[in-house]
């Protein structure tokens, strides 16, 4: 019902982004479409909606059909009924002010009978539990709770073919979990076909029964159920970049650890287990990636000092007596569920709104007594939008503009733009619009000017969605250089198994205050309620040999 | 592109931007009041241009039949919503300034878009503000010589406020490659590539 | 504040905003062939009070709105007095040695008290209707295109967040341009960007409409009816009733 043959889309002025790419995919199917950032998975969607050309620019050539007709020729409605499409931008998700107006122009849109209109809408809320907000203006939802109404929109159409461009990436645990369990239910349907874009792999594969690998050209270099092509493909899967479920990842380092070999690789918890039954729980727990160790306490005067600092949109609290420090050289993870206000106590921190209570000290100064060029001295920023940062008109000017406004001399702009563009694999786009990148391309940019500067506070609001594994370690890999010079970094983040391999010192948000200031290992070693704070436990952890679990190492 | 139909984008688009212009309009209301109440309508006829801008940079944008009415009614729908005091004159003044700043375009069948032809439009444009004042408020009472003045100060406000002031703007928004899927898009990016080559 | 006023339980909220509309063109029709003073200043006194009984808008907020108007108004009269068409017979007195007619001075009354019948009855119709609900009937009754209605409201929904936008630009533009000073010329140089994030949300927005099915036909089901009801009838009588005694029968 979806027919690509030697299917290649080109944007304007730009090599193509997508380059014979061709697929047969039957109805009730659940394909995984896999592929290094910026490898045109993106672009695939919209062509399979016939946004792309009809609306977004673009040069299609080759044979693309759904259900045997070209999506760009049918009219916008029987499209729209047909395929739904959850963008990957929760930007453009959109059209109307609130929630409820969203839905019942949705619904007009295809001609659903006004009076099944509110039934639809409230089934369509309760799908993802968000019937709460109803009457919320969108904008004023948090990014997470956006994603929720978009999956709604889409269970309100109820189409056969859903088109899902990262649903997960912005959730918490517990919403991934449940919005992974409801994409579940669709994907049993066996008249519901299901493409998934996802770039961390662990819920999805519990349901997804075929993955399509994509390389940097957007052609195809692998197809097949996700078993074969994790164990037969794994080494092009890794040479491009992307993620591998984490169980086969480990699987993989168990073999070369014990240089064993086995049938096949795990890619779900269940075959973990009995995959690593096979082996001493001692070299198991060897082979998997190890938390962080609490860094020492430091010595140095702290940076940023909060002192029972809260804030309120109008009346409504988001938090309240919240009081830590961060030292140089800490890498910190700052985690919570979704709309409990990390992107907000970010801005408060930052200067950008005053606390309705409290002090922050930036080296000792009070925050509010500072400019906001004092401020932009101290703090390195990433906005959780990365388009609300850009200011220039090209890639390769959005990196120099900071150093131009710094005052480096031309060779040293030079020399670092060319080293940042080759770090973050920005070098074949240097000359694009910032605007017209991939998610993932603006996520590196928007780091990418970040870490140029010489500030001794990195803030970075969810600066891993959207990246892929090689970009992930990139990203990793300037953010340690940072600490390591004396930065103190601090991330926002949804992504456990991060947290858990990266950052030495977690803070979590719930319940309107900061409900753990403390290391990475005692955070997940059971003692602490994960629940309350609406997260899970990192795969990687699940992963260990049962009787380890519990923590009782030390 | 010649004789082709506003689409969906066009549209929202040129509602996008006759929006913030009619919010911009309404401030100007109130200085343009002002100016008015004190130097009388010959004073405030130097303020008239700018109530042009919306047409003039819709058109010089989208360059499509349709675009410079349709923008001039947004924005003076966009007055009326944020509540203007005088939404009646401005639903009215919107149709007629928009009426005659299109007709202008079409008389170069929408092909040419150059300095002259905006200053031309917004020219118009006052044109028919003037006319529509000169019926609505009773222009014809006053004495010849104000008339006359009045209409050249709004014919020079409308070539300055509205054409040259909007073409440099528009021309600014360019650069930034918000408008590359627009006609004036496309041919800056064009010219631009041709330089490089 | 506005937005209260509009979706009050009052008789003018309720009547139907095409009738609203219609009957505020008619009366700016009539006034032009109007140059006495008597009549303008009936149709504002009864307009003002018509708005704030029938919409329950406060009287004084509605003459707060209309007083720069006066202003406005005034003008009408120095200007006749000064540069009058033809200058009345009655001459008054003498300012600078220029005589001040009778005549001029009714013409000018008139002219700036239409000015004002012009202003209330703006004001009777942007105070007590609702722009949803008035795109939603011009969309339903007098076949304005859906697309320009949809995208009309997409676009004044747009105009709170300007501000947050302005802000998230002036921002950026703290955070990167580091040790830079805010300027004057700031204001000037942010109007660009800005409207840059117009045309792009715009974009996204007309993306996202059609991602969802909106064609921009006519052919849509309709959750909210803007349909007539006796209330307009109402209405339309009084405003037949009123049109008639003011402006018809002095006529004949
Ligand atoms: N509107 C556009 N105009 C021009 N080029 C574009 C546009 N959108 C995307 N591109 C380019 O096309 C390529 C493919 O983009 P696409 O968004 O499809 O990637 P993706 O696989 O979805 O990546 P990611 O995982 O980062 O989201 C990228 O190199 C990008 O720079
Ligand atoms: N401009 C605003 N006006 C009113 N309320 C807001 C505004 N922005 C955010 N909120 C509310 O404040 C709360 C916190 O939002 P915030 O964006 O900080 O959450 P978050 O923790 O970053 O969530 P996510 O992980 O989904 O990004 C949410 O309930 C949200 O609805
Ligand atoms: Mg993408
Ligand atoms: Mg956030």
């Amino acid at each position: 019902m979806i027919y690509a043959d030697n299917v290649t889309i080109a944007y304007p002025f730009a090599e193509p982004s997508v380059e014979s790419f061709s697929a047969e995919i039957r109805t009730g199917e659940n394909v995984l479409l896999l592929g290094p950032s910026g490898s045109g998975k993106s672009t695939i969607a919209l062509a399979i909606q016939g946004i792309l050309p009809r609306s977004v620019e673009a040069e299609v050539s080759g044979i693309l059909s759904i259900f045997g007709e070209n999506p760009a020729v049918k009219s916008i409605t029987e499209a729209a009924g047909q395929a739904a499409l959850l963008f990957q931008d929760p930007d453009t998700q959109f059209c109307m002010p609130t929630v409820r107006e969203e839905l019942v122009f949705t619904l007009e849109n295809l001609r659903v009978p006004a009076e099944e209109i509110e039934a639809r809408m409230l089934e369509a809320l309760q799908f993802t539990d968000m019937l709460r907000c109803i009457d919320a203006r969108i904008d004023t939802l948090s990014g997470g709770m956006k994603q929720k109404i978009a999956v709604s929109c889409l269970a309100a159409v109820n189409p056969q073919i859903w088109i899902l461009d990262e649903p997960l990436s912005q959730l918490d645990p517990v919403s991934r979990e449940a919005v992974a369990s409801l994409l579940g239910r669709i994907a049993a349907d066996s008249d519901k076909t299901l493409v998934v874009i996802e770039h961390q792999l662990n819920e999805v594969m519990e349901w997804v029964d075929r993955a399509i690998v994509l390389n940097r050209q957007g052609q195809v270099s692998a197809d097949g159920s996700p078993a074969r092509i994790f164990n037969s493909h794994g080494d092009v899967l890794e040479a491009e970049g992307v993620w591998l479920p984490l169980p086969a990842e480990a699987g993989k380092n168990l073999l070369k650890k014990t240089e064993t070999s086995k049938a096949a690789l795990p890619i779900t918890l269940r075959q973990w287990e009995t995959f690593a039954a096979d082996y001493p729980a001692a070299t198991v727990l060897e082979s998997l990636p190890q938390p962080k160790k609490a860094s020492e306490p430091s010595l140095q005067p702290s940076v940023l000092e909060v002192k029972q600092a809260a804030f309120a949109y109008g009346t409504q609290t988001v938090f309240e007596n919240v009081s830590f420090s961060l030292y140089p050289g800490e890498m910190t993870a700052l985690v919570g569920a979704n709309g409990v206000g990390k992107s907000t106590l970010a801005r408060v921190l930052t200067g950008w709104e005053p606390p309705k209570n409290g002090y922050i000290y930036v080296n000792g100064q009070d925050i509010a007594s500072l400019k906001p060029y004092e401020i932009a001295k101290t703090f390195g920023i990433v906005f959780q939008q990365p388009e609300h940062q850009f200011l220039t008109q090209t890639v390769e000017k959005e990196i120099r503009y900071g150093m131009e406004m710094e005052g480096w001399c031309e060779e040293d702009i030079i020399h670092k733009t060319n080293e940042l563009l080759i770090q973050f694999q920005l070098g074949h786009i240097r000359r694009n619009h910032p605007f017209q990148l991939s998610q993932g391309e603006k996520r590196r940019l928007s780091v990418a000017v970040m870490v140029t500067n010489n500030q001794s506070i990195l803030i970075l609001d969810e600066p891993t969605f959207g990246l892929d594994k090689r970009n992930t370690d990139a990203l990793f890999e300037v953010l340690e250089q940072c600490r390591r010079r004396g930065k103190a970094v601090l991330w926002l983040t949804h992504d456990m198994d991060l947290v858990y391999t990266k950052a030495a010192r977690v803070l979590a948000l719930a319940e309107r205050t900061l409900a753990y200031d403390d290391g990475v290992e005692a955070f997940f070693n059971g003692n602490t309620d994960l629940e309350k704070i609406g997260v899970r436990p990192p795969v990687v952890q699940l992963m260990r040999p049962k009787e380890e679990k519990a923590g009782s190492y030390a | 592109m010649p004789n082709k139909r506003l689409n969906l984008r066009d549209i929202v688009v040129i509602s996008f931007i006759s929006a913030v212009l009619g919010v911009l309009y309404l401030l100007w209301v109130l200085l343009g009041q002002m100016v008015t109440g004190i130097f009388g309508p010959v004073g405030g006829g130097l303020m008239a241009g700018f109530w042009i801008l919306a047409p003039v940079v819709c058109a010089y944008i989208v360059q499509k039949p349709g675009a410079a009415m349709l923008a001039e009614l947004i924005a003076a729908g966009t007055e009326v919503m944020a509540g203007s005091v005088s939404a009646g004159a401005v639903l009215v003044l919107g149709f007629t300034q928009g009426l005659a700043a299109e007709i202008i375009f079409a008389l170069f069948f929408y092909r040419v878009f150059r300095l002259p032809v905006l200053m031309l439009a917004g020219m118009a444009g006052t044109f028919a503000a003037f006319l529509t004042q000169y019926v609505l408020y009773g222009f014809s009472q006053y004495a010849g010589s104000v008339v006359v003045f009045m209409l050249i100060t709004m014919l020079i406000s409308g070539a300055l406020l509205a054409g040259w002031a909007g073409k440099s703007f528009t021309d600014a928004l360019v650069k930034t490659g918000v408008l590359d899927r627009f006609a004036l898009g496309r041919q800056y990016r064009l010219e631009q590539q041709r330089d490089t080559v | 504040m506005l937005e209260e006023l509009q979706t009050r339980n009052a008789f003018l909220q309720h009547v139907h905003p095409t009738l609203k509309l219609l009957s505020l063109f008619t009366v700016f029709f009539c006034m032009i062939f109007v140059y006495d003073i008597w009549r303008p200043l009936a149709v504002l006194l009864l307009t003002v009070a018509v708005v704030a009984f029938l919409g329950k808008v406060p009287l004084k907020l509605l003459l707060g709105l209309l007083l720069p108007f006066a202003l406005f108004g005034f003008s009408f009269v120095w200007l006749q007095v000064v540069f009058p068409e033809e200058r009345g017979s009655t001459v008054l007195f003498y300012v600078f040695h220029m005589p001040v007619a009778l005549e001029n001075i009714q013409t000018g009354v008139s002219l700036g008290l239409r000015a004002m019948v012009y202003a209330s009855w703006s004001l009777l119709f942007v105070l007590t209707t609702s722009p949803v609900s008035l795109v939603m009937s011009l969309i339903q009754k007098w076949h304005m295109p859906p697309s320009i209605g949809y995208g009309m409201m997409a676009a004044y929904r747009f105009l709170p967040q300007l501000r947050e936008e302005l802000a998230v630009i002036r921002r950026a533009r703290q955070i990167r341009g580091m040790g830079k000073k805010p300027k004057v010329r700031e204001w000037k140089e942010m109007a660009v960007p800005l409207m840059a994030g117009a045309v792009r949300k715009a974009e996204r927005t007309a993306l996202a409409m059609e991602s969802k099915g909106f064609d921009g036909s006519r052919q849509r089901t309709r959750y909210v009816q803007m349909n007539y009801k006796k209330m307009d009838v109402w209405f339309t009588a009084g405003f037949i009733l009123f049109i008639t005694v003011i402006f018809l029968l002095p006529m004949s």
